[in-house]
């Protein structure tokens, strides 16, 4: 049963990759017309590839946003604390600063960085949970939003890059 | 059950086409985390189902380039220092990904918070070392960079956050580099 359900995880994750490093579903930016000005690529927003992906109803949208919302405002204090760890780390870096007080620092913001994630995940299991069976049982959906979850509290928009 | 099955599943997988999306040429799709902030505040209000399709966003390659005026043969340098980066950062990489989908195994599970405390523990060592990739590559960067161009240097520095790890869908990391002669240099 494992492996036909780790099969299964080995097709659909490929799916949000294929789709990311292939440059598919039309995304293929950095591409240059003949006129040579850059060929602007509309991309879906994370929100529009979290709803889709799990095909939310009208009222799980809803809910769904509001998770979202409720988890960006609780990694405001994280966000602002791992723009000060990166860059204090970047300080250290143009200074040339030892290898010990650098590795400080990194320690620093790795730890930041992983309460950031933990936030992320702790959002997602939220999401996961309020879905019904069959939303559940659809695992291509969850993969992308998975994958979409990471890094999304990095911003204050959690649905702008 | 199946959905933590399916987590284990991802953690299991997801790497190696993260993996197998850098490719080889200029192109090495799909690298890095979602972009610093932006600064433009949180106004949601007027986003919904999806009438909110976005221009495609530049690489953090092409980002980093343009912060620190590369020319065509320091960015090609940048692209070979990244891509060297990419593969060392492998093994890290899957870590991270693993430790994510054990998150949210735990949490999805209702773990307790010692349990998942270990889980932010390694998760963060495995982050200390994929930070300390990024160290390894801007320090190259640096190197090849004048005098003149090092005043942005922390700041390509917070853009290269994440460089290496798979990214969310619609962000763009390394993806789509693109070598290309700058005007006036």
């Amino acid at each position: 049963m494992f492996r036909k359900i780790l099969a299964v995880g080995v097709a659909l994750a490929s799916l949000g990759f294929a789709q990311r490093g292939g440059g598919g579903g039309g995304r293929g930016g950095g591409s240059e017309m003949d006129t040579g000005a850059p060929m602007m690529m509309a991309v879906p927003t994370k929100w529009d590839n979290i709803s889709n992906a799990l095909n939310l109803t009208k009222d799980q949208k809803k809910a769904v946003r509001t998770m979202l919302d409720d988890g960006n405002k609780e990694a405001a204090s994280l966000r602002d604390q791992l723009a000060k760890t990166r860059a204090a780390l970047a300080d250290a870096l143009q200074a040339k600063k030892s290898d010990d007080e650098i590795k400080q620092t990194v320690d620093a913001y790795a730890a930041v960085a992983a309460q950031m994630s933990q936030m992320e995940m702790k959002t997602f299991a939220k999401i996961v949970t309020s879905l019904d069976e069959n939303q559940k049982a659809n695992r291509a959906g969850l993969a992308i939003v998975f994958n979409t979850m990471n890094g999304i509290f990095r911003n204050k928009n959690w649905n702008e890059d | 059950m199946y959905l933590r099955l399916f987590l284990a599943a991802l953690a299991a997988t997801t790497p190696a086409f993260a993996q197998g999306s850098m490719g080889g040429g200029q192109d090495t799709g799909g690298m890095g985390r979602g972009g610093q902030d932006t600064g433009r505040g949180s106004d949601m209000g007027g986003m919904g189902g999806m009438g909110a399709m976005r221009p495609r966003k530049q690489s953090k390659f092409e980002q980093i380039s343009d912060k620190l005026k590369l020319n065509k043969d320091q960015q090609q340098e940048f692209l070979t220092i990244l891509q060297v980066g990419a593969q060392d950062s492998a093994n890290v990489r899957q870590l991270l990904v693993q430790g994510r989908s054990a998150l949210a195994s735990a949490m999805v599970e209702g773990k307790s918070t010692d349990e998942i405390g270990q889980i932010v523990k390694a998760y963060a060592a495995a982050e200390a070392q994929m930070t300390t990739f990024e160290v390894k590559a801007f320090q190259k960067v640096y190197a090849i960079l004048k005098p003149n161009q090092t005043s942005k240097a922390p700041q390509a520095f917070e853009l290269m956050a994440g460089i290496f790890e798979p990214q969310p869908s619609g962000d763009r990391g390394m993806g789509g580099t693109q070598v290309r002669e700058r005007s006036g240099r």
